[in-house]
């Protein structure tokens, strides 16, 4: 691996791990699971938008990891997984659609996630748990999707990194 | 910053909220499936947890005090309570179908004697 792309990686995790740790530390609805302000989302927009998708999936496993080990449990993994799998798949295709920016993307990166994380729940705790529980993860999906989104279009904006392939933020 | 968000994002924004309103309506209001059995909470703890389906009756005793909660294939209702003021009885049938629109929803509550009998999904 380049030098470069390797330190901009570790870098990226840093800020990834440190972002996990603030949401850790101040949970944002006590009383619902699965519903976080996704910050780490912004640093994987910055490594879809700024670097390539296989760092951005190396970056998002990373981040599912350690954060999972480091803050939660091993079943959190197991949801973060998944979440982050369904999740930045949906982001890259996501990228490809004509006037897409940033927010939409990270709307649907949003989205995916916490239905990746729905199927894990059904598979291991049955539909009835999950199925009322769907209109609050999208709900949720939704709002923070669209502030991590905005938040990474002024970070990448801000960072004004000279663009790969020219694609508007 | 110059646009938050551009048309192809508010198309996803759009679909993302018709997703919800699906959802909303879809497994809000459950059907049938999602209410099968009946569980029987005495003091907080679980006391019984039976399937709907078969007619049975459930006798709750504890502490010198008896309700009877019977249970058939459409629902589950209290048959008979020993409390003073008889309203778990009069709180009528629980079915999948009326669980949303009761007062108690999904419950009946015998309050004096403390016993709380709830159609859920297993």
């Amino acid at each position: 691996m380049k030098t470069k792309r390797l330190t901009q990686l570790g870098l990226l995790t840093a800020a990834a791990l440190i972002l996990g740790y603030l949401e850790h530390l101040l949970p944002l609805f006590p009383g619902l699971p699965g519903v976080k302000l996704g910050l780490g989302n912004i640093v994987v927009l910055y490594a879809l938008y700024r670097m390539d998708e296989k760092s951005a999936l190396l970056l998002m496993l990373l981040k599912v990891v350690l954060c999972s080990l480091l803050f939660a449990n091993a079943f959190s993994l197991l949801y973060a997984l998944a979440g982050g799998a369904c999740s930045l798949l949906a982001m890259a295709l996501a990228r490809r659609l004509p006037g897409v920016s940033v927010t939409g993307v990270s709307v649907v990166g949003a989205l995916f996630h916490n239905l990746g994380q729905a199927a894990v729940a059904c598979l291991l705790l049955g539909r009835a748990a999950v199925v009322s529980y769907l209109p609050v993860l999208l709900l949720a999906a939704i709002g923070t999707g669209l502030l991590t989104g905005i938040v990474a279009k002024g970070v990448l904006r801000a960072l004004d990194v000279k663009k790969k392939d020219g694609d508007g933020v | 910053m110059k646009k938050l968000l551009t048309r192809t994002d508010l198309w996803i924004l759009c679909g993302a909220l018709l997703l919800l309103a699906l959802a909303l309506f879809f497994f809000r209001a459950p059907g049938r499936n999602w209410a099968n059995t009946v569980n029987i909470y005495v003091d907080g703890a679980l006391y019984a947890s039976v399937p709907l389906g078969e007619a049975r009756d459930i006798a709750v005793a504890h502490d010198g005090h008896v309700n009877i909660v019977a249970v058939d294939a459409q629902g589950v209702w209290m048959r008979e309570a020993d409390c003073p003021n008889g309203e778990c009885v009069a709180q009528g049938k629980v079915t999948p179908d009326n669980m949303r629109t009761r007062p108690l929803g999904n419950r009946i509550l015998c309050l004096p004697n403390r016993v709380t009998v709830e159609l859920t999904a297993k």
